[in-house]
């Protein structure tokens, strides 16, 4: 039992990176990106990509598949969201759709669908008090707190975290205010691309590379977010890891496949009985 | 506080929403340190005005000029580092933001260059005028009383020196001694130099710290009067008549008036 | 070559029913249904293993249509109320969980190697040598019968009732009509119409698998309803047909760039579909024959007062 909670924190902690940048675009994006399990796999990819064929250590690669992967962010809203973005929200959610199966598809155009691994070093798992963690269960924990650590000073304590949280609050106020929405919402891509990737690195290390597996998190990462009050990024956090303690205390009763399952009730019930979510006040309306 | 004023003008401005203009031809010429009240009747155009002057309304034609700068192509963030600063009706607030963060983010992105220390000064002279604000920094904005946010929205507007200060009814839903309050803040904020142009529907309090008064009836101005005979003259009430809600303390002076003369 | 126009034309055929059947869910009742390819899936699935179980052609269809019918009602019923952002959500995880179902539950779906040899229906009356082509008409007769049904359904006053919802729910319901039944039966309607579809998928391929219920079922999906004008199921025929058409012909690919592998050009098409979608999106959102409307969707009027949009976070 006490390994299924260790094994549901590091989960959500996993989880709680694209959460978090599915939360946070939501807020200053006002859509649903269905394309943030595509960016998992990109991200993870990329990572592979650097890792393996261009020689570099995954310490090195990390941070070069984060900015890249940040780019390609940018350069999917400016040729495309930003073209679309007069047509409303479903439009946007419809084209991440869109966004999502070509990514998908061109990662499996240039590797393939076969299943491959980073280029890491094999350490033997820690054993601590009864309880089996492996370095890249550590590494989870590790970089997911200092990430999200990040993103939470970022939001709080910085000009374009604050212009992030204001254009989230009420866009044209914002504009009055002099916030510059191009730039924030290129920002908010950045970040979006950099907890993705580390995301994507995170799954591929303690596991595989595959087209599939960003996907294969989609309905947990939405749980989390709609759990922790969609657009509110730091619940998105919380939401996390109710969702990653759920999932795998859930696999003591159920098989472990039906992981998704478990996030799917989940998020019916949060939207029928309280859609704010969690941790979300009923946003304050003007 | 210092402000350095900007006269503003409006010239052959029209504009509205989709196919129909709602204000038409619209020439007007705020000029520099003054305080100048739109007034007119519901559904005459003043908050059309008031969005077209802060950029979040393109004019359909016309100009817009703030000292010589011609700020017509401007967009609402370009046009705040022009100088001008805009008070909106309604949602002028972040709600869900602390009143520290809204005051800074008031300044930071007007004022990109700024120090931290000029963030300080700044934030010190405005809250002079705002002093209930101070002990509630950390609290959401949401919470805040209709008059406590109603300054917050101004203290904000302010925090980066703006030279011209839009005001969208600035006294609704407030209680009295509120209206007081905000309209002593305005003429406190002009005579520290800033040109002030306001929509107002509490004529009489925004008479008492105005220069000019403009009539605006339908899309179209009226004319221009100074603010302490706009109230007692007789054109501007024929020309109000039709407003369904008639503000009472004007019909009252007008009934007092007995024939005097305008000042 | 026949035999390949014959296999296209049958793929749009099938493709054109799920495409009405997403028109009428979203581009007249407003539910973004991202679960499509899960309840073709359950059609299929129904239709396959109740043949192979010995049941006839013809009655394992209708169990096909009524069993996607049933779970497409339950579905609506549970998520009814929800905006269209939360809706394309939650039906996206069913067919998640379809999925699972599908990959897993090896004794009755045969897991990831799928259901082979199903029987195709009335194969001895009609004899193999003809079987395509008579099966390809069946499923012309089939969607030109289906056409008609809906926009009978469609043009009558539910049809009415249902879009004036679709604009507007909170007038509608004034005007008594029940909204939320509504859409729960135009959701009903199209999961019928997705289960047949399902069970003429897996009579035409005779061996079904997981994969084949994925996502670009969904965006062919997508693709026909937005070219063709959502709403309109005129200009679906026409903008399925095109869509589908095109994408078919891309099957030529390996031949004009022969250093893909099989692998890879299948993978190169399905990156030309997706970004397909973003193109029509991008360059004729409202598609090529618009459903006739006093307002169609607004374009960025740069004087327009900024459109405060529901948000999913104030319930």
């Amino acid at each position: 039992m006490a390994q299924a909670l260790l094994n549901g924190v590091i989960s959500g902690l996993l989880i709680a990176l694209p959460a978090i940048a599915l939360s946070l675009g939501y807020g200053v994006l006002n859509f649903a990106n269905f394309s943030i399990g595509a960016m998992i796999t990109c991200g993870a990819y990329l990572a592979y990509w650097i890792n393996t064929s261009l020689g570099a250590p995954m310490l090195l690669a990390a941070p070069f598949a984060a900015i890249g992967l940040a780019a390609i962010a940018i350069a999917i809203q400016h040729g495309v969201y930003r073209k679309i973005e007069d047509g409303g929200h479903v439009t946007m959610l419809v084209a991440s759709m869109g966004v999502a199966f070509v990514l998908e598809n061109a990662v499996r155009l240039v590797y393939g669908a076969d299943v491959r691994m980073l280029d890491v070093p094999v350490a033997r798992p820690i054993s601590w008090n009864g309880l089996r963690l492996n370095h890249e269960q550590l590494l989870i924990v590790v970089t997911a707190s200092l990430a999200l650590g990040a993103v939470n000073l970022l939001l709080k304590c910085t000009q374009i975290g604050r212009a992030m949280r204001a254009i989230a609050d009420d866009p044209e106020l914002a504009e009055v205010r002099g916030i510059s929405r191009r730039r924030t919402i290129d920002a908010t891509w950045a970040v979006s691309g950099s907890l993705t990737a580390m995301a994507g690195m995170l799954i591929a290390l303690d596991g595989v590379v595959e087209p599939l597996m960003g996907w294969n998190y989609l309905v947990s990462i939405f749980a989390a977010a709609v759990l922790g009050g969609i657009g509110k990024p730091l619940g998105a956090f919380a939401g996390a890891l109710i969702i990653g303690l759920a999932e795998e205390t859930s696999a003591l009763l159920v098989s472990t496949t039906y992981r998704q399952g478990i996030s799917f009730v989940a998020l019916i019930l949060v939207l029928l009985l309280r859609p704010q979510g969690l941790f979300g006040k009923a946003r304050i309306r003007g | 506080m210092i402000f350095s004023a900007e006269r503003l003008l409006m010239v052959d401005v029209s504009a509205g929403y989709g196919a129909l203009d709602i204000i038409r031809s619209i020439a007007l010429r705020m000029e520099r340190g003054r305080i100048t009240t739109i007034a007119g009747p519901n559904g005459a155009g003043k908050s059309t005005v008031m969005k077209t002057l802060a950029g979040s309304l393109r004019p359909r034609q016309g100009r817009v000029i703030v000292g010589n700068r011609d700020v017509t192509s401007l967009s609402p963030p370009e046009r705040a580092r022009a100088g001008l600063g805009y008070v909106p009706q309604e949602r002028n607030v972040f709600k869900n933001l602390t009143i520290d963060d809204n005051l800074r983010i008031g300044f930071e992105f007007v004022r990109p260059k700024a120090t931290p220390r000029d963030f300080i000064v700044a934030r010190c002279r405005v809250l002079e005028l705002f002093p209930d604000l101070t002990p509630r920094m950390k609290e959401t904005a949401g919470t805040l009383s209709g008059g406590q946010r109603q300054m917050l929205a101004m203290a904000c507007a302010l925090m980066p020196g703006p030279q011209i200060l839009l005001l969208d009814e600035p006294s609704a839903g407030l209680s009295p001694p509120y209206v007081r309050r905000m309209l002593d803040a305005v003429q406190a904020v002009n005579q520290a130099g800033a040109t002030v142009v306001m929509v107002e529907q509490n004529l009489v309090e925004a008479m008492r710290v105005s220069n000019d008064a403009v009539l605006l009836v339908a899309g179209r101005v009226e004319g221009v009067w100074s603010a302490r005979s706009f109230l007692s003259d007789r054109n501007v009430r024929s020309l109000f008549l039709g407003d369904t809600n008639p503000d009472v303390s004007m019909r009252r002076e007008g009934a007092s008036r007995d024939g005097a003369s305008a000042a | 070559m026949i035999d390949y126009l014959i296999a296209i034309l049958t793929f749009v055929a099938v493709g054109t029913l799920l495409g009405f059947a997403l028109n009428v869910q979203w581009g007249q009742a407003g539910m973004l249904n991202f679960g499509l390819p899960g309840f073709f899936g359950i059609g299929a699935y129904a239709a396959a293993i109740l043949s192979k179980h010995g049941v006839d052609g013809f009655t394992a269809t209708a169990a096909a249509v009524a069993l996607t019918a049933a779970v497409s009602a339950l579905v609506s019923f549970v998520t009814i109320g929800l905006r269209e952002d939360c809706l394309a959500i939650s039906t996206v995880a069913f067919a998640e969980v379809v999925r699972l179902v599908l990959m897993n539950e090896t004794w009755l779906t045969g897991g990831t190697n799928g259901i082979r040899d199903i029987p195709r229906p009335l194969l001895d009356v009609i004899g193999s040598n003809h079987y395509e082509a008579a099966f390809l008409a069946a499923c012309l007769a089939i969607v030109a019968i289906v056409y008609g049904l809906l926009e009978l359904v469609l043009r009558a006053p539910f049809g009415r009732a249902l879009r004036a919802a679709r604009e507007d729910d909170i007038v509608t319901a004034t005007l008594g009509k029940n909204v939320q039944v509504l859409r729960i039966k135009a959701f009903v309607i199209g999961g019928a119409v997705i289960g047949l579809a399902g069970a003429l998928h897996a009579f035409y391929f005779t061996y079904i698998d997981p994969g084949q219920f994925a996502g670009s079922v969904m965006i062919y999906a997508l693709m026909a309803v937005i070219i063709g004008g959502k709403g309109s199921n005129r200009g679906l025929l026409a903008g399925a047909c095109m869509v589908m058409m095109l994408l078919e012909g891309t099957r030529f690919l390996k031949e004009f760039i022969p250093i893909l592998g099989s692998q890879q050009a299948a993978s190169l098409r399905l990156m030309l579909i997706g970004g397909g979608l973003l193109l029509t999106l991008i360059l004729r959102p409202q598609g090529l024959v618009s459903e006739y409307r006093l307002s169609i969707r607004e374009h960025a009027d740069p004087a327009a007062p900024p459109r405060r949009e529901h948000r999913m976070d104030s319930a």
